[in-house]
């Protein structure tokens, strides 16, 4: 016997009722029988849905006509269940599992890293290159000219300077024809510092700055050898896209949650992608140099400087000998690797003689 | 003798205060008004010795919920549609007798009035093995199982969602959802296809959001039941497309100025037409009680843009560009941080705001959700499921939904169970997850 409130589905008032099972030679039959024992309802139990069990809600039998019985006792409903050996759904037998739930967890995480590492950088670097070239000259078409109205001035660089880096990258171009289309400018930031970027579409923006704190003109070709690694290896589209697949996931995942953790994260996630690039830009340009004998020396020594002249943008008191040094800038928001790491990598590279 | 200046005025304007005060409004202005009473006698200009009672009166009428429900009907009878249309011959398999708590004619049904409590009984460990699970199954189908899986994520929090010990329910299927979001996704494809061959095509996309929204409000209530009677909703596209393309672009246009007005219309829209079998919701409040809740948040806000605006521009000059850039994560965190806090100041109060002014037929809700319980939890739960990667999530939603469900009632007069069915139609998924994949927020 199990008590329950029976509804008709017609009207909202709940009629306390009394289930019973009984057990016939052709399966199990339910009765329903309200306040003064008379039977409202007597149908084979195979036909009853039974809802899933949801934690203390309540549980509802349901009947083809649409009536209802809620069920508060669920233990009493679990013995009535056995009782006509019905089994809750392998499903929901998984859902009350901790074991089982464990392991779907660590499915989930198992997988969300394959696509994160894995998946999703090679199906970018798959299909940057396959996309129209179009798509690269409406991603850089403007930026040039919306940043010479904000942070970018004429440079002040003396057309003789700018002549003799603009030799020197040729000559380097020359000697590698793997190199792809590119367009040098230059630009004057004092508030931004030394840098150079290059756009998709192979214009390379190269910063007085940045000239200022270079030996010499190979100096600044080992930066533009950096910066053309990033358009060969199609990586503004390929941060594109991995960029836009990490947001819509974690959108996605947190959407519901808050917009401020959803755009840390992706920040987070994307930054690691950039690091990578930056690492293959840097063995690229390596490559390259070691292969044209200027070695990997002026690229080192760039970076360096670059980091040298940040630090001391950011008022940060660091040393200048002590290289691999406490570079404490948490890594794993910045969108460039730690400067002695990089340094590290194209050191080996020179050693093994990967230019050869 | 003078008689009382208040003696014509109903009992809100004694008080000085809008018919849709809280308590705590109604507590401060009888005080306020004692103790400009109280002035008034230490300078002997005391007012008639009735007005002191009609003050009194009206306080323990309005602070009382029953009574003031009761004197608020009185004053301003409820709409006639709003009173309930006696059952037509029910369906009753066999005859029975009533059951002893159902209204019988001896009893005064004005007289019999209850508080049902709503209660979430749902946890956040069981929520978050039934999330888990079903993330794990959606994400090895390729995303088919993620129609079951909403399915079951309602039927949790309306299943565990109880009022006076009943059950709601969700009644969706997954085969409706399915269907819907292939719709819904050819939908959206063809409209996009066709705008990237003529933008101007894009404007196909206009006529039809109203038309979605609507079906998805229509596809929740009627998915929606408690004491297995369905909910149904009513609203037409053409009203549907003044309220959200009429006032959304008059928002949009007048900087979010407009916001709340919009706000409002979309809650009212949605609540006075819908209806729990055959009571009709009734809401109502005033643009003016919208915009006292928007306005404080949006002027700290204003404040704090303006000010962070006025920081950036002062240091600019002399202090370098990168040690701004570096001090840029601390201030997001922290607007992050006040961001939560309005955001949860704003809900309870449009929460208290909305259902305190709503009726389902002759029956009123009560909602006392406190602003610094709840933003207590929301602080905790934000903070949780950020340090946890968001895996504390599940455990947030279960906490919120509590903390609503324990401070809020349904004041019920006579009984519900004069509530009968509607005409019932069968009704697609397809607004509903159209909604969704557009991000339309169609809760309730």
């Amino acid at each position: 016997m199990l008590s329950a409130n029976f509804f008709d589905g017609q009207s909202a008032r709940p009629q306390p009722v009394r289930l019973y099972l009984h057990h016939e030679p052709a399966g199990a039959m339910l009765e329903v029988q309200d306040q003064a024992g008379l039977a409202l309802l007597v149908v084979p139990f195979k036909k009853v849905q039974v809802s899933e069990p949801m934690g203390r809600a309540p549980r509802t039998l349901r009947f083809s006509n649409g009536a209802l019985c809620e069920v508060a006792d669920l233990a009493g409903l679990r013995e009535l269940l056995q009782a006509t050996q019905r089994q809750e759904s392998w499903i929901v037998r998984l859902q009350a599992s901790w074991g089982a739930t464990l392991f779907a967890f660590a499915g989930v995480i198992l997988f969300i890293a394959a696509c994160y590492y894995i998946v999703l950088p090679a199906a970018a670097k798959i299909i940057a290159p396959r996309l129209p070239a179009s798509v690269n000259r409406t991603l850089s078409e403007g930026s040039l000219q919306s940043l010479d109205k904000t942070m970018l001035h004429p440079s002040k660089l003396s057309a003789e300077r700018q002549t003799a880096i603009l030799s020197t990258i040729q000559h380097f171009a020359q000697q590698n024809p793997s190199l792809p289309a590119y367009r040098i400018f230059f630009r004057s930031a004092p508030k931004v510092g030394p840098n150079a970027f290059a756009l998709p579409n192979g214009d390379i923006v190269i910063f007085d700055e940045l000239v200022a704190i270079a030996r010499n003109d190979q100096d600044v070709l080992a930066v533009v050898a950096h910066e053309l690694g990033h358009v060969k290896l199609h990586h503004g589209l390929r941060q594109l896209i991995q960029g836009t697949v990490v947001s819509l996931a974690v959108g996605a995942y947190f959407g519901d949650f808050s917009s401020v953790a959803t755009s840390l994260s992706t920040m987070v996630l994307q930054s690691n992608y950039s690091r990578n690039f930056e690492r293959e830009a840097d063995q690229f340009a390596g490559r390259l140099l070691l292969h044209s004998q200027l070695g990997v020396e002026p690229l080192a020594f760039m970076l360096r400087q670059l980091e040298k002249e940040h630090s001391k943008k950011t008022g940060k008191n660091t040393d200048n000998d002590d290289r691999h040094g406490d570079n404490s800038n948490s890594d794993w928001l910045s969108s460039h690797p730690d400067t002695s790491e990089r340094i590290q990598r194209l050191e080996n590279m020179a050693r093994k003689g990967l230019g050869q | 003798m003078k008689t009382s200046p208040l003696a014509h005025l109903n009992h809100y304007e004694r008080l000085g205060i809008s018919r849709n005060a809280t308590s705590e409004e109604i507590t401060s202005a009888y005080r306020e008004r004692l103790r400009i009473l109280r002035a008034q006698i230490t300078q002997h200009a005391a007012p008639p010795p009735d007005y002191m009672d009609d003050l009194r009166e009206a306080y323990k009428i309005l602070s009382d919920p029953w009574l003031r429900h009761e004197y608020d009907d009185e004053q301003w009878p409820p709409p006639a549609d709003l009173t309930i249309i006696p059952p037509p011959t029910l369906f009753d398999p066999i005859a029975s007798p009533p059951p002893p708590n159902s209204g019988s004619g001896k009893v005064d049904n004005r007289s019999r009035r209850s508080e049902y409590q709503f209660e979430f009984v749902g946890n956040g460990s069981e929520y978050f093995r039934i999330w888990i699970v079903n993330l794990l199954l959606s994400i090895v189908t390729l995303g088919v199982y993620s129609a079951w899986a909403k399915v079951r994520r309602e039927q949790y929090f309306h299943r565990n969602l109880l009022l006076d010990g009943k059950g709601f329910d969700y009644h969706g299927t997954p085969k409706a959802i399915l269907k819907g979001r292939a719709i819904a996704f050819v939908a959206f494809m063809v409209i996009s296809a066709a705008s990237n061959i003529l933008p101007i095509l894009q404007l196909l996309i206009l006529p039809v959001i109203p038309w979605m929204l609507v079906r998805a409000f229509r596809f929740r209530a009627a998915n929606s039941s408690f004491c297995n009677l369905r909910f149904h909703f009513s609203g037409e596209a053409k009203e549907a497309a003044k309220v959200f393309l009429g006032y959304g672009f008059l928002s949009s246009i007048s900087f979010g100025l407009l916001f709340p007005a919009f706000y409002r219309q979309q809650r009212l829209f949605v609540l006075n037409h819908t209806a729990y079998g055959t009571a009709k919701f009734h809401t109502d409040f005033s643009n003016k009680e919208i915009y006292s809740i928007f306005m404080k948040p949006g002027l700290i806000m204003l404040g704090l843009f303006l000010g962070l605006g006025g920081l950036f521009a002062l240091y600019r000059s002399d202090v370098s560009f990168l040690f701004l850039i570096a001090l840029l994560p601390v201030l997001f965190v922290g607007v992050a941080f006040l961001w939560v806090i309005v955001y949860g100041w704003v809900q309870v109060n449009l929460f208290n705001l909305i259902w305190n002014n709503t009726r389902v037929a002759k029956h009123r809700f009560i909602s006392r959700l406190e602003t610094k319980g709840y933003l207590k939890l929301v602080v905790k739960n934000w903070l949780i499921t950020f340090v946890t990667l968001g895996l504390y999530w599940p455990w947030a939603k279960v906490a919120v939904a509590t903390y609503r469900a324990e401070r809020t009632k349904l004041l019920v007069r006579g009984s519900l169970e004069g509530i009968v069915a509607q005409e019932t139609q069968a009704i697609g998924a397809l607004g509903d997850e159209a909604a969704d994949m557009f991000d339309f927020d169609v809760a309730l």
